[in-house]
């Protein structure tokens, strides 16, 4: 089976000739380091120190306006691309992640609404932005916001999108995404005190907000179809170290209308679908699938989600990505460690197919190395029919 | 109605989040000849444990335990000017901060606010502190406590410095150290040393009580 094959095969829930292995690699030194073109990176200090640093905080505006800091990104989607096909990984988690203005030469906007401060990776490079704040904490301030048109949103990502597939979608399998989902954008952009108070105060407000965010998701949904890629994956962070963030009630309330429309539109148009939430979702489980999620990553083993009750509660019904841990594992763990950990996933979730092999997220202390020991141990011991215990 | 029935209206507002009628229960409580301290650990302290107690028992949410924090902070309002006037001991004094290079603060204002409201003295540092000034503060305060939110695994190196630099000025074993967040687990603080992990701010409560209490 090529990647395409053995990707689809797990998503409908089959056996592949092997399991599939999924990259959310997003990280900037990981990348340019797999490639060997760790000199290509964009230096922080470029941004904020010395001349180049004085000139950049005062054509900010100029670097938005023109489009610069955006195709940034866009190029580096590209880049992460390319290391994913050489690492030998079968599908890539491509976030659209160009939403980005800056603010100075210290902190970023999202076309949502947040705010963010620029950081360096490792190796003094410019990393994803850390999120600080929101900046729309009540409904007047949200109403002011320039939320972006939907339509005009359409034509920068199927622009972005249909390069890129063209480019590569025959040598990895790509899953087009949009940066933030439903829940974490509504309680990002107002912080989630304000989001608390205001959803107790105002839910007819709330209820608009996310209205808006999910036309945002349509027209993404079509651009990723009309650009030929063949899944979706919608990454929005539910959970809490010890469960959801909000209560399973609330979340269906306010967001499930929204996301059923969302998977429906995806499954019209011919895409999979897969939700994408860090921390402990266990208790959402069953709502991923009446929503109509076709998969579900993440499965964080450090905020207690147990892989194989996963499988055994909704494998049946939804494709499992996961889970191999980043805090230790993928970022400090022998090769051995590695190893051990690869088989633990695939005794607990790969029988008779229905699993990729994942790790839990992507973060900038994670080794290629690890990586490497990841996909190797994959290939060795995820050939079905499998032989481990 | 009598002061018990005044101060269980109190009580219920924290309990069932009621935000826009918190301030005028306590106020009622104050005019009612209550003392602020009362209407402190009787009122919004015993809704926050309420609160706490729900959100143990799968009842309340994340969210929902964030709405308590504002509901306390609103009835704080008119009793903050009449507790400073009390002078009174708390619990123990508990210096909060997330570790340098991590900007998240919700878990942790989270934690100070529940704290706070069972009657411990916080001193909360906010977000991106360096080990030096978690040193000179604990050194100040003379902390019982100090709680560090790490939330990204990269800066876990941060969290191992500010236990070396309490270490290095001598203050390691005056205080002890309470870690959580998305990246900490019980694993992680017997590693670098600390005294406790916390999965939540209900359970950071309950650390900081039992490591605050007479042995």
């Amino acid at each position: 089976m090529n990647c395409h094959e053995r990707t689809t095969a797990a998503l409908n829930l089959q056996q592949p000739d092997r399991v599939p292995l999924f990259s959310c690699n997003e990280e900037q030194n990981q990348i340019y380091e797999i490639l060997g073109e760790k000199d290509k990176a964009l230096p922080l200090s470029l941004l904020q120190k010395g001349l180049t640093g004085v000139l950049f905080k005062a054509a900010a505006p100029l670097a938005n306006s023109s489009g610069w800091f955006r195709r940034e990104f866009e190029k580096f989607m590209a880049k992460k691309i390319e290391a994913d096909i050489a690492l030998d990984y079968d599908c890539s988690w491509l976030m659209y992640s160009a939403i980005f203005n800056l603010r100075g030469n210290q902190h970023a906007t999202d076309i949502y609404g947040k705010l963010y401060d620029l950081v360096a990776d490792p190796d003094g490079n410019v990393d994803t932005p850390m999120y600080r704040e929101g900046l729309l904490t009540s409904p007047e301030t949200w109403e002011a916001w320039p939320h972006p048109d939907p339509d005009r949103f359409y034509k920068t990502i199927y622009r972005v999108f249909a390069d890129l597939q063209r480019r590569y979608g025959d040598r990895i399998y790509l899953m087009g995404s949009l940066f933030s989902g439903l829940w974490e954008t509504a309680t990002q952009v107002m912080g989630l005190p304000a989001f608390a108070v205001t959803l107790r105060r105002n839910p007819d407000f709330v209820r608009r907000m996310v209205e808006y965010y999910e036309s945002l998701y349509h027209a993404t949904i079509h651009a990723v179809a009309d650009a030929g890629l063949p899944a979706f994956v919608y990454s929005d962070d539910m959970g809490y170290k010890s469960g959801p963030q909000t209560s399973p009630r609330v979340l269906d309330e306010f967001f499930g209308p929204s996301l059923r429309r969302v998977t429906e539109t995806a499954h019209k148009r011919g895409l999979k679908i897969i939700m994408h939430s860090c921390g402990n979702v266990s208790e959402l489980l069953d709502l991923f699938v009446d929503w109509g999620f076709d998969g579900v990553h993440s499965l964080e083993p450090t905020a207690g989600v147990d892989l194989a009750e996963v499988k055994k509660r909704v494998g049946d019904r939804m494709c499992v990505f996961g889970n191999l841990d980043i805090s230790h594992v993928m970022s400090q763990g022998t090769h051995q460690e590695v190893q051990e950990a690869v088989q633990s996933a695939l005794r607990a979730a790969a029988r008779n197919g229905g699993f990729i092999m994942a790790m839990t997220n992507s973060h900038n202390a994670i080794k290629v190395e690890n990586s490497r020991w990841m996909i190797e141990s994959t290939h060795r011991y995820g050939t079905y029919p499998l032989t481990l215990n | 109605m009598n002061n018990p029935q005044i101060i269980g209206r109190v009580l219920d507002a924290v309990a069932d989040l009621e935000i826009d009628d918190v301030a005028a229960r306590v106020r009622e409580a104050l005019d009612a000849g209550m003392e602020p301290l009362a209407v402190l650990h009787e009122g919004l302290g015993a809704g926050m444990r309420v609160v706490g107690d729900r959100f143990e028992a799968g009842d309340y949410y994340l969210t929902e335990l964030v709405l308590a924090g504002e509901v306390m902070k609103a009835g704080l309002v008119p009793l903050a000017p009449l507790l400073e006037k009390t002078g009174a001991q708390g619990k123990g004094t508990v210096v909060l901060a997330t570790v340098k290079g991590d900007i998240h603060d919700i878990g942790k204002n989270l934690v100070g606010t529940m704290l706070r409201a069972s009657g411990f003295e916080v001193v909360d540092l906010g977000a991106g502190v360096s080990a030096q000034r978690i040193v000179d503060v604990t050194r100040r305060t003379k902390a019982d406590v100090v709680g560090l939110s790490v939330l990204l695994t990269p800066m876990v190196g941060q969290l191992r410095m500010v236990v070396e630099a309490l270490q290095e000025a001598g203050l390691r074993r005056q205080v002890r150290l309470v870690i959580g967040g998305a990246c900490t687990t019980p694993r992680l603080a017997e590693e670098t040393g600390c005294d406790a992990y916390g999965a939540d701010a209900v359970a950071a409560v309950r650390i900081c009580e039992r490591l605050c209490s007479p042995q």
